[in-house]
């Protein structure tokens, strides 16, 4: 039997790590939890999970974006896919890349908070199967 | 300011009474005007020199003459590679300050100063006091007047009057000789023989030359006077641009920043009930959610509490802080009451000290000022893990020796009269020197951001709004006050804020200092490689 795929939340709400660990554990994946972008950047050198869910808003409001940006420049981690989940929207995610010069948001999967657990349950599946 | 030829010289001027002149005298080397008024009047001598020879044959200037434009135009080549040579210096020197300039005035004078010599010279050979051209020693010495200090320009003015009489009165008393005429085809009128004519020329020549400088000054004078005024308001418009900036961003960020933090436990608390009805949750965790859900409310409330009081700070008249005057001491003192159980609880110490018998007034709406101190204590003892301690003090003499005090280990600096000190110490995590690195300085946000926390307070899961030190800086902005922190990593903080005091309540409203704030982190163990990480901290003066 082969490991269960490893999930990657990096998001500063505590009770969202409870939410992802509710929906996505029973279907199989291992979910580690980070409130911060430094904790949540060392867990990905250090892990190299298969998936990255990544908060925008952090410490600053535009922390989640900073990091997007940082991973897909880097050649070791470019190839992780992330999943944006935050309340702004995707055209509010989009106007804080456009902020800090970036064209858009580098990411596979935008989802907007609230999330429904069959959403998201779906999306990480379609994204971890190449679907994305 | 760029020359001309597109070298940019930057000048950063001392004395702001002093601009104009200073400004004059960068014209005169750009343009090269002296210089080019020189070959202009070398070619005019030149030319009715060589036309008197066409009309007068038989009549024949001294060789005397001849030389001393020669000589005009020789000097003339040494200013213009002197000019050059000082350009360069200006355009090389970032800083250009008391060197450059102080050889341009040297400068400056040594060419008004050889010019008058030259005049005089000419004059000897061209006529003496008989000769009306004497009239160009005002020409010099209005510009004198205009480029050089006072007392340079009178002692210009009094060089071209011993240069003017010595010639006048040499040749009536017959030590110079001979005489040159004026117009030598004609015969001599013998004025410079005439004691009555010389006093009476060199009298006229006196009075003209020391009233042109006298008036010249005058206008130089005022002339400073204006470009001081301009300069302060171009000052006062540059700091109004910088705040209508930051506030702009601000408001714009806030606004977007707002939603999402209102619209964040809204989505958890519909998401965890949605959990709860699909049946995710097992049912032993279903109370624990529903506590979870409870508690998300009691934070949104908490939330929106506190976007209310930032609102109100906001939208109030900023007026109002004029003609308050609160006792800082009475205010920290109901406070520190107020929070000690809380600070108990946590088994930290909360201690306060305030100036026995001082009131400590500041010009500063008392609600304001309670919630901006009560916010800063608050955030002390969120962030200090027991056991430890927080300590507030109120002062309002600022010597060195209160600084050193007040910010134990931090710079040292000279903090300013007229203001009341509020000093909230904690011995809890400190600021994050890195989470400063990418904003402050370039206006991109700060620690004092609305819904900005810091990374060490989210991992230890401390909860907090992200609005108690903005709501800190728009009172103590509004208030024409400053704020100074002070924070070791791991070893505490210390938040200065200032309120003014002695300020007359009728007076104009300042320009908002929206850079008012300084931050300063050093690394956990501080020594030679520490970092300091500061915002702008241009001071507002009324």
């Amino acid at each position: 039997m082969s490991d269960p795929r490893h999930v990657l939340l990096i998001d500063d709400d505590p009770d969202m790590h409870d939410i992802i660990r509710l929906v996505l554990e029973p279907s199989g994946y291992r979910v580690t939890c980070h409130a911060t972008g430094p904790s949540g950047m060392e867990a990905l050198r250090r892990d190299q999970p298969d998936m990255l869910l990544l908060d925008i808003m952090l410490a600053t409001p535009t922390e989640g974006l900073l990091l997007a940006h940082q991973i897909k420049r880097d050649e070791t981690f470019k190839r992780i896919p992330i999943i944006m989940i935050s309340s702004i929207g995707r055209a509010h995610g989009e106007a804080y890349g456009r902020e800090l010069g970036a064209d858009g948001v580098p990411v596979e999967r935008f989802m907007e908070k609230p999330l429904e657990p069959a959403q998201l349950r779906a999306a990480v599946d379609e994204v971890l199967n190449g679907g994305g | 300011m760029v020359l001309e030829d597109g070298t940019h010289i930057s000048l950063s001027l001392q004395e702001p009474t002093e601009a104009y002149r200073t400004r004059a005298l960068i014209s005169l080397l750009r343009l090269h005007w002296f210089v080019r008024l020189r070959w202009v009047f070398v070619v005019a001598a030149c030319g009715v020199l060589a036309l008197e020879r066409f009309v007068t044959p038989s009549v024949t200037r001294p060789w005397q003459l001849a030389v001393v434009i020669g000589g005009v135009a020789l000097l003339n080549l040494v200013w213009m590679v002197t000019t050059r040579g000082l350009r360069a210096r200006l355009a090389a020197d970032e800083a250009a300050e008391a060197g450059p300039i102080g050889s341009a005035q040297l400068f400056a004078n040594a060419q008004v100063a050889c010019d008058l010599a030259l005049l005089t010279l000419i004059l000897r050979y061209t006529g003496g006091v008989e000769n009306p051209m004497m009239m160009f020693y005002v020409f010099h010495i209005a510009i004198g007047a205009l480029l050089l200090r006072k007392r340079q320009a009178l002692l210009q003015c009094a060089w071209a009057i011993v240069l003017y009489a010595s010639v006048a009165v040499g040749e009536m008393s017959g030590r110079l000789t001979p005489h040159y005429g004026f117009l030598p085809a004609l015969p001599s009128p013998g004025w410079h023989d005439d004691a009555y004519y010389v006093v009476v020329a060199v009298g006229v020549m006196i009075c003209g030359v020391l009233g042109v400088c006298y008036f010249t000054l005058e206008i130089a004078a005022r002339l400073d006077k204006r470009d001081r005024q301009l300069l302060e308001a171009n000052a006062a418009l540059r700091r109004s641009t910088t705040a209508i900036q930051d506030l702009q961003m601000r408001r714009s960020r806030f606004m977007q920043n707002a939603a999402h933090q209102l619209k964040a436990p809204l989505a958890v608390i519909q998401t965890l009930a949605s959990l709860i009805r699909d049946g995710i949750v097992p049912p032993e965790a279903t109370r624990p959610t529903m506590e979870k859900i409870i508690q998300r409310c009691r934070d949104g409330i908490v939330q929106v509490t506190e976007l209310l009081t930032l609102a109100r700070v906001q939208e109030a008249d900023p007026r109002r802080h004029r003609v308050a005057s609160t006792s800082i001491a009475e205010v920290v003192t109901e406070l520190c009451r107020r929070f000690k159980p809380i600070a108990d609880g946590k088994n930290v110490t909360l201690n306060w000290v305030v100036p026995e018998g001082q009131e400590c007034r500041a010009h500063v709406d008392p609600r304001d000022a309670s919630d901006c101190i009560g916010n800063l204590i608050d955030n002390a003892l969120k962030y200090t893990p027991g056991p430890g301690s927080v300590t507030v003090k109120v002062a309002a003499v600022a010597s060195p020796h209160r600084q050193r005090r007040l910010m134990p280990g931090a710079p040292e600096r000279e903090l300013e009269d007229g203001f009341v000190y509020v000093t909230v110490k904690d011995t809890g995590f400190g600021l994050e020197t890195g989470a400063l690195a990418d904003h402050g300085a370039e206006g991109g946000g700060s620690l004092f951001d609305a819904f900005r926390r810091g990374n060490n307070a989210v991992a230890a899961g401390i909860p907090g709004t992200g609005l108690g030190l903005s709501i800190v800086r728009e009172v103590v902005e509004q208030a024409g006050g400053r704020i100074i922190v002070y924070s070791r990593p791991g070893r505490g903080s210390t938040f200065t804020v200032m309120f003014p005091t002695g300020r007359d309540p009728l007076a104009p409203l300042c320009v908002r200092d929206t850079r008012a704030s300084e931050i300063i982190t050093e690394h956990a163990e501080p020594g030679p490689d520490a970092v300091r990480s500061e915002t702008s901290s241009e001071h507002t003066s009324c």
